[in-house]
Formats: structure tokens, C-alpha cells, sequence
């Protein structure tokens, strides 16, 4: 039950920010911060930096990625930006392009 | 079903411009600008300090920013709203707060996706007004050229009348002296000398 829903036809360019869950299906251009989890659909477009607590991908994602939890990429997942995470998931079938650091 | 809607949700703050083709409901908070071509909820709570252009707004929360709606603003009775409104239709409820000018009827604002949809209403109601016209001036031209045609009849028959006329005279000569006297004078007189003649 994600508290906050970007719909597939809704683009946003700022920042999201908040402390609930947040369900992105349409396109993000700035910045999201939770400290709850992320989760990126399938046909979501987000050119932002993404923190949360688990944050999932399964759209595409170019920016930073902060997980204080862990991050999952699934195998529709693309991800291009360094990521930082307590944890990682790539599925087979996912894109990645960048940098992990598992330090935090 | 929460596909179809967007959600800000209560412990969110979204901080830039939100454009859509759905259906928006905001629990949180927006701050900058809100373009969709679909129904805006402000819930109880929310705080939108931005610019709206929606189909629909229907505010329960706060609203600083100017509203521009191509169909109904409804604001109930929690509503806070500090902004110009221009809005087709409009509903407030007893308790609502509204400092700004208040627009009605013409909804048509520079909301570019938004406005359009709402306007082809607009644009089918005057085709009905000209189209319904144009039964009307269709039927009169054909009820016009049977008068044409009927008027001719009508020619037709008054000269039987006036053949018909003569032996009525003929008849009763005696009863309409002072009133058929002129007319019938020389066809009277004639059929009289005719007849004097053939008698």
C-alpha cells in the first residue's frame, strides 16, 4: 500500500519527498526522497536521484541511487547511476551502468 | 485502480511541476504547479500552494494558487482558499473560506491539455443551435414552395366561382339590385338581351 502514486501520464519535474512509501509509474525529473520504501514500475521513467529504504526498480532509472535497506533491480529493471545500498538484488535481465557502493 | 490515480500522499511534499492525463488526489503537500486533464482532489490536510489547472478541483484542504477548471470547483465546507478562481461551474459549501475573484462561466483558461476536452462540449452545443436552425430553415423551404402550388389552385378556382356567380345572379336577380346591379349589369344585360332575344 504505497501511501503517495505518481500515475503512468503524470510527469513531474521538481522534488517528491516524504516519509511514506512511494509508488512511481509515470516520469520523474528531479529528485525523490523517502524514508520509506521506493518502488519504480514497469514504463516508469525517472531521471532523479531516488533514496529510500528498499527501493526497487523495475522501469528505468538514471540518477543516484541511496538504499538504506536494500536495492533490487528486477529483470525489467534498468538502472544507469552509481548506487549506494546496504544490500543489492540485480536480477538476470536487468541493466546496470555505474558504480556500487555497499559501505553504508 | 490506483493506476488510474495519483496520489500525493499525506506524509508527502512534491516540490516542481505536475502535469498529467489522470486523475490527481493530494493528501500532502505541493508546492509549484498542477496541469492535468482530469479531476483534482485537495483532501483535508493537503496544502497546495501552486497553480491548478484541472477539469475538476474539488478542495477540502488549502489551496493558495490560482484555480482555473474547465468543468465544476467545489469547495466544502473545510476548504481554504486563497487565489483567483475561473471555473465553468462552481459549488461552495457553508463553511468554506475564499479570499480572491471568482470567475464564472468561462473556464476557458491557458490550461492547454486540460481546457481542450471541456471545450468540445462547449463547441457541440452551438453546431446543435446552428444545426437545429438549419432544420428549421429547411422545413420552411419546403412548406414555402407548396403555397406556390397551392396558390395556383386557388386561381383555378375562383374563376369557376366567378362562372358560378353569374347564374346565381341569374336566378335571384330581383333579391340583389342595389348590390349586384354593377357587376352583373353587362352580363346581365347581355344574357337578358341574349335571352329577350331568344324568348
Amino acid at each position: 500500500m504505497a501511501s503517495t502514486i505518481i500515475g503512468k501520464s503524470i510527469v513531474i519535474e521538481g522534488d517528491v519527498s516524504g516519509t511514506e512509501e512511494m509508488l512511481i509509474q509515470g516520469t520523474v525529473k528531479g529528485s525523490v526522497t523517502t524514508s520509506e520504501d521506493v518502488q519504480v514500475e514497469e514504463g516508469a521513467v525517472v531521471e532523479a536521484e531516488v533514496e529510500g529504504a528498499d527501493v526497487t526498480i523495475s522501469g528505468q532509472v538514471t540518477g543516484t541511487v541511496k538504499a538504506s535497506g536494500r536495492l533490487e533491480l528486477t529483470a525489467d529493471g534498468r538502472l544507469v547511476g552509481d548506487v549506494k545500498a546496504a544490500r543489492i538484488s540485480f536480477a538476470e535481465g536487468s541493466t546496470f551502468k555505474g558504480n556500487v557502493d555497499m559501505d553504508l | 485502480m490506483s493506476n488510474e490515480t495519483t496520489v500525493i500522499g499525506a506524509e508527502a511534499v512534491l516540490t516542481g511541476d505536475l502535469r498529467g492525463e489522470e486523475d490527481l488526489q493530494v493528501l500532502g503537500r505541493v508546492e509549484g504547479s498542477i496541469t492535468i486533464a482530469g479531476a483534482l482532489v485537495v483532501d483535508r490536510g493537503a496544502v497546495v500552494a501552486a497553480t491548478i489547472a484541472a477539469q475538476q478541483v474539488t478542495v477540502r484542504g488549502a489551496v493558495i494558487g490560482d484555480i482555473s477548471c474547465s468543468g465544476l470547483v467545489s469547495l466544502e465546507s473545510e476548504a481554504r482558499v486563497s487565489g483567483d478562481i475561473a471555473a465553468a461551474s462552481f459549488a461552495v459549501q457553508e463553511g468554506a473560506q475564499l479570499s480572491g475573484k471568482l470567475d464564472m462561466g468561462s473556464g476557458q483558461t491557458p490550461a492547454a491539455p486540460v481546457e481542450q476536452e471541456p471545450e468540445e462540449p462547449a463547441q457541440d452545443r452551438p453546431p446543435r443551435k446552428a444545426a437545429a436552425p438549419a432544420r428549421k430553415k429547411a422545413p420552411a423551404l419546403k412548406k414555402a414552395p407548396p403555397p406556390r402550388k397551392k396558390a395556383p389552385p386557388a386561381k383555378k378556382k375562383a374563376p369557376p366561382a366567378k362562372k358560378k356567380a353569374p347564374p346565381a345572379k341569374k336566378k335571384a336577380p330581383a333579391k340583389k339590385k342595389a348590390a349586384a346591379k354593377r357587376p352583373p349589369r353587362p352580363r346581365t344585360a347581355a344574357g337578358k338581351k341574349v335571352r329577350t332575344k331568344r324568348k
